[in-house]
């Protein structure tokens, strides 16, 4: 009994830092219908900020107080400053862009974070009433915790105070619901967006303070809250504050038991909760269908088939990538491996994305399955290479047919925060799972038997793949599919079975990313759990979007361009902010991507 | 006679769509004018490209000495410009009273506006139902919500899109009633219509526009006086 009760407190404590983080993304994500991703960035702002005031106050609860206050102002004026500065410039661009921007965001910041306070974890000395006690059915429980579970509740209901009892609060309901009817009644957007922007902000650095006496202020919260973040607002119902405390609460404390119970699948259970909840309720537990705000449409342009002048470039390209190992020498035989696999890579996504219509923040999630699919054929069944090559691209598609047959049905965010989930389901697997993927220490010494031979192997695998996808684009299946797309009642009501055909593009696009992650586990020797992370997911987003969403082309000049940047800002100091500054630089002045844009200029 | 807003050389239109091509108008001051078309031929466009949702292309709008083309909406509505949509877009998540609240601003001169009372006087089957969710009042109520929402913030000119849609014959009385009202208070008025019979109880003046360009301007008694015009030009 004590101890359901004790774990029950555990985990509400823990859904309070959850909920003020995740009502800040939600209440922005209803009125901007801006994903921002820099949320979590925020929230570790805010950890470190807190820090760095709380350490130079008095160590009594008053102080620590307004300490906490104090933080929370701060980054709310961060996050004013980055929607004036940022964010206001991208609410018309297609969602994917701002989600990228977003991203850029996330970088920027993290190097700014490392650079102001260095790369250690920063813990806050607990003065002794932060270290008090409370006996609660006979065990020792923390006091503080006990002060946390009060103030998510009290934030929820100060909250909804505001937004029902004040005019502001009204402004920012109607506006969830219809922000263009609000502007035309007369209503500053300007402000209101700026305002929404910095409360959402605020809830973000109180959550991000209030978590450090558990922990500490570290580099690595940015990802590991958005994360948790996105889960819950999904959740709950993006756009709900009330359906952001019962998921808080639900996820909060589901982990405290699931850290007990099943010690090793914390992060798959959070997800498989997820996945479940979207499955019954595709909206979240109290989310209502609000229809998409826009489309994407205008970013799309229709899928041209080659011009004279990309197939001569293609053909240049090809004969460069074919003499590489004998002109260049071993590492750019290495760097091109790598350029044609995030080739294939950025294609497989554009085929779902694109043409395909499905966002998708999980892609990485196939390339893994591929990548650790080939690795483990290998080492444990001592598969020959073509036959682990040839099995990856299956186990991956096998996969994401299953995965797709619950998920395809579902538009937008939801069906990317979805692939997002099942990505991080098969990264905890491949992390929490040690005895058969040697978690962190991944998998290693899969290396091919002649590095050369295999490099050609490798060519002509990624290119034979990026063709084949061209070759299916442009059957009357691709074309179904983009009538799909762009009229989905129509295509319907011609007798197109449109789930058919996104589940078959989600299957292929599965299966190629998996394709994709065998050939870079034998070109690097081995699988880990990196290539199933979130950041890998948004290098094969940025790809896409980078080159342009509108044509194969894209992905393809977008994973050379990538790589290329890549290979040549991770040799210097803070690559991420340079990275994320030319992010945030691409989306703001080549929104059609680097192929549209020269497409235009032609 | 002055006009409260005039546009011309207007040019709208929807990604590669140019749907208004040239349009020149001129709203009599203190006159409810009729903008007749077709189905599909560019009225809802035209209004919400007056009320700046819809960017114009090219072309002028003056509105009270303003030029308004090129500005954002809530600038345009702060002007005086009041927009009640054809799908009438009331905050369903909202009580009807907070409807009210959004609309509401303070006139510019500081001259008194209206009130919520004065609306609940005007609208009474509102003020039953003013704590209500928006989302469950009838059809009728969600109108007039819209159109009073709408004078909340104290308008010179209203925008009406196809006020009457879908709306019971006493119920368009009413409505006939309560906007001749208006007017005689001194509110100009632009009422998208497809409904001829609606719009010749209600508007002084008529405007036709057929594909993209305005085709006959005139009085309301002159429309009226000559049907072959209604039934060339509007198909009825
Ligand atoms: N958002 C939009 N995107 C693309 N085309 C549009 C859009 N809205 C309207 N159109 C097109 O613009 C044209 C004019 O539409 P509009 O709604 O202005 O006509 P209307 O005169 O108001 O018609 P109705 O009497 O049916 O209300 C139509 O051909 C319509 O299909
Ligand atoms: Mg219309």
């Amino acid at each position: 009994m004590s101890f359901f009760l004790t774990q029950t407190l555990t985990g509400l404590a823990s859904a309070s830092s959850l909920f003020l983080v995740a009502a800040g993304l939600t209440v922005i994500f209803g009125v901007t219908r801006v994903v921002n991703f820099a949320h979590g960035s925020l929230c570790m702002l805010g950890a470190f900020i807190g820090w760095s005031i709380l350490t130079r106050l008095p160590r009594d609860p008053a102080w620590f107080a307004l300490g906490v206050l104090g933080t929370a102002a701060a980054t709310a004026l961060i996050g004013a400053a980055l929607e004036i500065g940022l964010l206001r410039r991208i609410y018309r661009a297609p969602e994917l862009f701002q989600l990228l921007a977003t991203f850029g965001v996330v970088l920027v910041l993290a190097d700014a974070t490392l650079w102001l306070w260095g790369p250690n974890d920063l813990p806050l000395p607990r003065p002794p009433w932060l270290r008090q006690f409370v006996m609660i059915a006979g065990s020792r429980f923390p006091l503080f915790d006990l002060v946390l579970i009060a103030i998510g509740p009290l934030v929820l209901a100060g909250l909804l105070l505001v937004f029902h009892r004040t005019r502001w609060g009204v402004l920012v309901r109607a506006a969830t619901q219809d922000r263009d009817m609000v502007a035309a009644l007369g209503v500053d957007q300007r402000l209101l967006f700026t305002s929404v922007f910095a409360l959402g902000a605020g809830l973000a650095g109180l959550g991000g303070v209030l978590a450090l006496p558990a922990g500490s202020a570290n580099l690595q919260i940015d990802l590991a809250v958005i994360t948790e973040a996105f889960v819950i607002v999904v959740v709950g119902g993006l756009g709900s504050i009330g359906g952001a405390y019962l998921a808080a609460v639900l996820i909060g404390v589901l982990q405290a038991f699931g850290v007990v119970v099943l010690p090793g699948a914390t992060l798959v259970l959070v997800f498989v909760v997820m996945a479940v909840v979207l499955v019954v309720r595709p909206y979240g537990l109290l989310g209502r269908d609000r229809g998409e705000s826009r489309t994407d449409a205008e970013a799309v342009t229709l899928q041209r088939p080659a011009g004279l002048w990309q197939i001569t470039a293609a053909g240049i390209g090809l004969a460069l990538f074919l003499a590489a190992p004998l002109l260049f020498g071993p590492f750019a035989m290495a760097i091109a491996t790598e350029m044609l696999v995030a080739m294939l890579f950025a294609a497989s996504l554009h085929v779902m994305m694109g043409p395909g219509g499905m966002p998708s923040f999980g892609h990485a999630a196939w390339f893994g399955i591929g990548a650790y699919g080939a690795a483990l054929l290998a080492q444990n069944l001592a598969t020959p290479m073509p036959l682990a090559l040839a099995g990856a691209p299956i186990l991956a598609g096998l996969a994401a047919f299953a995965v797709g047959a619950f998920i395809v049905r579902l538009s937008g965010v939801y069906l990317a925060m979805l692939t997002l989930a099942f990505a991080q389901i098969v990264w905890a697997v491949a992390v929490q799972f040690v005895g058969l993927t040697g978690g962190d220490n991944g998998v290693l010494g899969v290396w091919p038997a002649d590095p050369r031979g295999f490099y050609y192997v490798a060519l002509g695998l990624c290119v034979g793949g990026v063709l084949i996808l061209r070759r299916v684009l442009f059957s009357p299946f691709g074309f179904a599919l983009r009538a799909g797309r762009d009229a989905p009642a129509r295509a319907a009501a011609s007798g197109i079975d449109m789930t058919a055909h996104r589940l078959a593009a989600f299957t292929l696009s599965g299966a190629t990313a998996g394709l994709a992650g065998a050939i870079f586990t034998y070109s690097k020797g081995s699988a880990f759990p990196t290539y199933i992370s979130v950041s890998h997911s948004v290098d094969a987003l940025i790809m896409v979007l980078l080159g342009g969403i509108g044509s194969l082309a894209g992905p393809i000049i977008g994973a050379i361009a990538y790589t290329g940047l890549f290979d040549l800002l991770l040799a210097t100091d803070f690559w991420r902010a340079r990275l994320g500054a030319i992010i945030i630089a691409l989306v703001l002045f080549f929104p059609a991507g680097l192929a549209g844009w020269a497409e235009r200029r032609r | 006679m002055t006009y409260l807003l005039e546009a011309s050389q207007l040019s709208a239109g929807y990604g590669r769509a140019t749907i208004l091509d040239g349009i020149a108008l001129a709203l009599p001051t203190g006159a409810i004018t009729a903008l007749l078309g077709r189905n599909g031929a560019g009225k809802s466009t035209l209004i919400k490209t007056l009320i700046g949702l819809l960017p114009p292309r090219a072309g002028t709008i003056r509105f009270a000495g303003h030029e308004i083309a090129s500005l954002p909406p809530w600038r345009i509505a702060r002007l005086g410009i009041g927009y009640v949509p054809e799908e009438r877009r009331i905050f369903t998540d909202l009580t009807v009273a907070e409807n009210l609240m959004v609309g509401a601003r303070a006139r510019d001169d500081g001259r008194p506006g209206w009130t919520t009372a004065q609306i609940f006087a005007l609208f009474p089957n509102l003020a039953e139902r003013a704590h209500a969710s928006a989302r469950q009042i009838s059809g009728g109520e969600q109108q007039m919500l819209a159109i009073a929402r709408t004078l909340m913030g104290n308008p010179r000119l209203l925008l009406l899109d196809e006020p009457s849609e879908g709306l019971a014959p006493v119920i368009v009385d009413e409505m006939i009633a309560m906007l001749r009202r208006l007017r005689d208070g001194g509110i100009t008025m632009l009422v998208a219509e497809q409904n001829l019979a609606f719009a010749g109880r209600l508007a002084d003046h008529a405007i036709i526009i057929e594909t993209g360009q305005v085709t006959w301007t005139g009085t309301m008694a002159a429309l009226q006086s000559a049907p072959e015009i209604a039934a060339l030009r509007l198909g009825v």
